[in-house]
């Protein structure tokens, strides 16, 4: 099957796939974001098992592949009376993983921050959570700018999990696994899918330096 | 707050009382006893690791004390919580390295505390921050971010940051050892100005010309104790204890 065959049968499939797969890449880092931010407050605040509670989560996903996880998420939570659709499914696997790698990525962020800082702005009488808000967590986001791209592009990576969802895939790497059972569309079908993942990382990343470069903090 | 009626013998900013503090094995604070009266400019000297630093940290709890009392205006100061950042708010603290928020503007710096701690609407916190700003010199530089001031225009900054909580008392913890020998006078220059406002002050320094000129009382301090303390002319000139002497020797000639 050439290209031309391909695209002409499938191209719609594709299109589709990839904003499906935009879609849940963007679904999933909002999430990833807010719990990463969440878990590393939990990981910094006083309250000693509120810690560990942070760090036992980003060990847990952080160490646990993604094809697992799904597994876990798709047929062992059933057993809980929870039963989610494939999409939340994956969409719920990459969050998690996503949101594991972000806290690591935000503590970095935070050990940037001289202690001086945070002496300064207990002395100026700021409680915990307000220099948190207004010191600590500000700073982090700025200094985590590329690593958080980086994260992002990850993400949308890991939403390729779809693929190993049954019945209708819909994202990118889906897409071709639909093909592939289908028609051989062999190793062109997946560089057509390639060329979707790539393309996009790319504008993710020539955004996330942008964005580096602009709130970079002056030191 | 510690109401006082008239012609009652006032009560100290700061009371230091049998204050001891381990780092470890390391007595860092030997029962030190000391106070702090209003309007007072005091004056603490020392060699490096003699605990100067540590005792001016631990009036505002930045640093625990092991055991012994420390009063503000009489009452005890809080362990931690609501108490603790009330207290903290009416205390300065002025540090070695600055310690300006990185990622803020100095005007942003100098009204955080006011908008956040004293609820001060926008108008009113910027206003008073470029008069501070006006009075330790560097208005101009309100809209930059620290990193592009010089040392000494971001130490003249950290002060303008400390005044906006209208506190009662500053601590000032080495605020010129950072600096480069052309930006001491700088921010001494702004020193004098508050002492000779009536600011009570408790500067860990070793600007002995600063001690000699604006200090009314100077502590000197060894090995975590404090080894003497008086009068700077007397103090300086007629040293009582050898250890105080050879301090002096040592950093004579310098």
């Amino acid at each position: 099957m050439g290209l031309s065959e391909l695209l002409g049968t499938y191209g719609q499939n594709y299109l589709n796939g990839l904003l499906a797969t935009w879609s849940m890449t963007a679904v999933s880092f909002v999430f990833v974001m807010v719990l990463a931010v969440a878990v590393t407050v939990m990981r910094v605040c006083p309250f000693g098992p509120l810690r560990v509670v942070g760090d036992l989560y980003v060990q847990i996903f952080r160490n646990i592949p993604g094809v697992a996880l799904l597994i876990l998420i798709a047929y062992a939570l059933p057993d809980l009376k929870i039963v989610l659709d494939w999409r939340t499914c994956v969409i719920a696997t990459t969050i998690l993983l996503g949101s594991a790698f972000g806290s690591e990525n935000f503590m970095s962020g935070i050990n940037t921050i001289g202690v001086g800082q945070v002496e300064a702005a207990r002395s100026l009488g700021l409680s915990f959570t307000k220099i948190l808000r207004r010191i600590v967590i500000p700073q982090a986001l700025r200094t985590t700018v590329l690593p958080m791209t980086n994260l992002l592009i990850a993400v949308m990576l890991t939403t390729a999990l779809g693929s190993q969802v049954p019945l209708n895939p819909q994202e990118l790497t889906g897409v071709v696994s639909y093909v592939n059972t289908r028609a051989t569309g062999g190793i062109l079908a997946f560089l057509v899918s390639a060329v979707g993942y790539v393309g996009t990382a790319f504008v993710i990343s020539l955004v996330g330096n942008r964005i580096d470069k602009r709130v970079r903090i002056l030191r | 707050m510690a109401q006082q009626a008239p012609g009652e013998k006032n009560v100290p900013i700061i009371e230091l009382r049998h204050v001891d503090k381990y780092f470890g094995d390391l007595h860092v604070l030997k029962d030190i006893n000391l106070k702090v009266e209003k309007g007072e400019v005091l004056v603490v000297i020392g060699p490096s690791g003699s605990g100067k630093s540590t005792m001016c940290r631990t009036i505002n709890r930045l640093e625990t004390i092991d055991s012994g009392e420390i009063l503000i205006e009489g009452e005890p100061l809080p362990q931690e919580g609501k108490d603790l950042t009330r207290m903290r708010a009416e205390l300065g603290m002025v540090f070695q390295q600055f310690n300006l928020f990185a990622h803020m503007t100095i005007l942003d710096n100098v009204t955080l505390g006011p908008r956040e701690v004293l609820g001060m609407g926008k108008q009113e916190a910027e206003s008073r921050a470029m008069e501070l700003l006006k009075r330790v010199g560097v208005a101009e530089q309100a809209h930059k971010v620290p990193a592009q001031l010089s040392g000494g225009q971001q130490q003249r900054a950290a002060i303008a940051r400390s005044l906006a909580m209208q506190p009662k008392a500053m601590m000032f913890d080495e605020p010129t050892s950072a600096l480069d020998p052309e930006m001491i006078n700088e921010v001494l220059d702004v020193m004098v100005e508050l002492a000779r406002g009536g600011m009570t002050m408790v500067v860990v320094t070793h600007e002995m010309n600063f001690a000699r000129r604006v200090a009314d009382r100077v502590v000197f301090m060894a090995d975590g104790q404090i080894v003497e303390e008086g009068a700077p002319d007397e103090f300086f000139d007629h040293p009582a204890t050898q250890r105080a002497r050879d301090f002096l020797d040592s950093i004579k000639g310098h």
